[in-house]
């Protein structure tokens, strides 16, 4: 018999499970909507923005107001989305290089700025796990029968829902947005009519990497972050766009929920097997509905 | 002789020989000088047959794995198995057995894998070799976690090798290395230039106009899928003996990628790049492992490879000596 308790704990986890996997993925989705480009970097940017947090951000926050927590909410994840922004700056002339070239170009650029990316955060923070909790710690928990629930991590599940909300905005309502959603649909169209398309490019590039900087920032205080997470994270990653359909951004939702019921049933049932099973359903969705479960629709 | 050497750096199964060969009988010199660099000459014979499997799946089939240490871990466990639950310690067993484990493997997960193609296959592979280092992980009380298995010296047609020094061992291990890569390197050699051969370059080429004239694109990457993962396998077995200590190391994805830039750095689609590039890549290995940056410098030189010299450095042989025919007739 499961208890209440649990059973609120581990729909919880769920959510705050599908946030942190939902602003990985939908700027996975966002690049490769718009370029065509699987870019396996993209997991680094996440890992980027937690390293930045933990090495970088906490540590600037409590140094200028002290360890109050509202600050400490608000601006390491900020400082974390600027500099992955920066970082996707440096690296977008090899977008613009790759965007005409074949997937194996493709798929071994992008690898190779992983690889380098992970002696990057090497170099930097050195090889032990690091962490910032503060924010963490301070926020609390709330007492469901048994079971702790961190306030932190909703406040991670709400801010992922503002930011779902304002892309939602972005993308629908706004000029960039619209451009955004045509280069998606059929680039030298929009060329065609007089689009600045390169602009479009950065915007989009800019963007995935501000979420994803965002989304480490704010993932890294319930968490710690170490070598070699950009890889899991991009294993994760994955699984959520073949379920999603590659390049949907309603998908980069279905399918990070989906993610997450299944790691919590699996790390419930048969926690050896977590990835396993994930990857057996993925190739079960991509075998029988390539599209993906997101209906196949761009937006 | 111009010609000749042209032809050593494009499709010559020759050229592969001479350069083993020459490899072979400087090496006991080079070993003699400093045994460090014997061994890394020893590394670089071991990865050739892996390099080869690598790009036969890549140059000449066009699929892309992100996830090659997946057979080198099969290849190398095997071994590892078989010494520990077993106590076989002939190195010619253990090549037996990682062959039939890794085609086993192989012919399970390429009968889902090798339906994709690109993308989807590069990110299953990188993912699938994931699942499997993490089992090594998880299932320490059979694999022995992080501390692996440690092994004893390989014996040979029977003969126990434990008895003797370090240097006559690893000579010992050298020379029948070498041995096994030359008839894997013919084999191969035969593949390549086989009717399949030929069928897997066309589906790479175009796979559409390759369906049409009635070719069974699965099964035939199924196959190259196979026989891939057969040569990773064999390079795992052999790592494990080299070692002598199987760690979930070899199937991590960082192996993987020294899989790739290996061969890519010799070259794909040329058949002697892997020969050229598992040389080259120890070479480099062993002065960049000093500065332990290795994994930006090799991923710095994936990018520059694919942007600045897609053929390798086989390529780049390949042109200079034309450019030296070329200016020979301008000069006569």
């Amino acid at each position: 018999m499961i208890e209440l308790g649990e059973v609120v704990v581990r729909i919880y986890n769920i959510f705050f499970g599908t946030s942190v996997l939902f602003l990985i993925a939908v700027g996975l989705n966002l690049i490769y909507g718009v370029m065509r480009i699987v870019n396996l970097t993209h997991p680094a940017f996440f890992t980027l923005g937690c390293y930045t947090v933990a090495g970088l951000g906490v540590g600037i926050v409590i140094s200028l107001l002290g360890t109050s927590l509202t600050p400490l909410l608000i601006i390491p994840p900020l400082i974390a989305a600027l500099i992955v922004v920066i970082a996707s700056l440096i690296v977008f002339p090899l977008f613009i290089y790759m965007s005409g070239k074949g997937d194996e170009v493709q798929l071994l650029v992008t690898y190779g700025l992983l690889l380098i990316f992970e002696d990057v955060f090497r170099l930097i923070w050195g090889v032990e796990p690091l962490r910032a909790s503060q924010a963490y710690e301070m926020a609390g928990s709330l007492i469901v029968g048994e079971y702790l629930i961190p306030v932190y991590n909703i406040y991670v599940i709400l801010s992922a829902l503002i930011l779902v909300l304002l892309l939602w905005l972005l993308l629908f309502k706004t000029k960039i947005g619209i451009l955004i959603r045509a280069s998606s649909m059929d680039i030298e169209m929009t060329a065609a009519l007089g689009a600045d398309v390169k602009k479009v490019l950065l915007v989009t590039v800019l963007l995935a990497g501000f979420l994803a900087g965002l989304g480490g920032g704010l993932y890294l205080p319930s968490a710690s972050v170490m070598l070699g997470m950009s890889v899991e994270l991009l294993v994760l990653a994955f699984v959520v766009v073949v379920i999603g359909g590659l390049g949907s951004f309603l998908g980069s939702f279905v399918g990070s929920f989906i993610v997450s019921v299944l790691r919590t049933i699996t790390l419930m049932l048969f926690p050896e097997l977590e990835l396993a099973l994930i990857y057996i359903v993925a190739i079960l969705i991509l075998t029988f509905k390539p599209e993906g479960l997101g209906g196949g629709r761009k937006w | 002789m111009v010609e000749r050497l042209k032809k050593a750096f494009g499709d010559d199964l020759r050229s592969n020989f001479i350069l083993l060969a020459i490899i072979a009988v400087i090496y006991p010199a080079i070993y003699a000088i400093s045994p460090g660099w014997g061994i890394v000459l020893g590394h670089g014979i071991t990865w050739i047959i892996a390099l080869l499997g690598f790009n036969l799946l890549f140059g000449y089939t066009g699929l892309l794995s992100f996830g090659h240490a997946l057979f080198l871990g099969i290849g190398a466990y095997t071994a590892g198995f078989m010494y520990k639950y077993l106590g076989i310690n002939s190195i010619e067993l253990h090549i037996l057995g990682s062959i039939l484990s890794s085609a086993v493997v192989a012919l399970a997960i390429g009968l889902v894998v090798v339906r994709y193609t690109r993308i989807f296959f590069a990110i299953f592979m990188l993912a699938i070799a994931q699942v499997f280092w993490s089992l090594y992980y998880k299932f320490y009380w059979i694999t022995g976690g992080t501390d692996g298995i440690k092994m004893a010296r390989f014996s040979i047609l029977g003969i126990s090798l434990e008895h003797l020094d370090f240097t006559t061992y690893h000579h010992i291990y050298f020379y029948f290395t070498t041995f096994l890569t030359t008839i894997l390197i013919y084999l191969m050699w035969r593949i390549v230039n086989s009717p399949f051969g030929l069928t897997l370059k066309a589906i790479r080429d175009n796979e559409v106009r390759a369906k049409f004239i009635g070719i069974d694109i699965y099964k035939m990457r199924l196959y190259a899928f196979i026989i891939s993962a057969i040569y990773a396998g064999i390079t795992g077995a052999l790592v494990a003996n080299h070692h002598r200590l199987v760690t979930p190391d070899i199937a991590y994805w960082t192996t993987s990628g020294k899989v790739v830039f290996a061969t890519l750095l010799g070259g794909t689609r040329i058949f002697i790049g892997p020969l050229i590039g598992s040389f080259i890549f120890h070479v480099i290995e062993s002065f960049a492992m000093r500065f332990i940056y290795w994994q930006l410098i090799m991923g710095a030189f994936i990018i520059a490879i694919v942007i600045l010299m897609p053929g390798g450095i086989a390529q780049i042989l390949r042109t200079f000596v034309e450019s030296i025919r070329h200016s020979g007739r301008i000069g006569g």
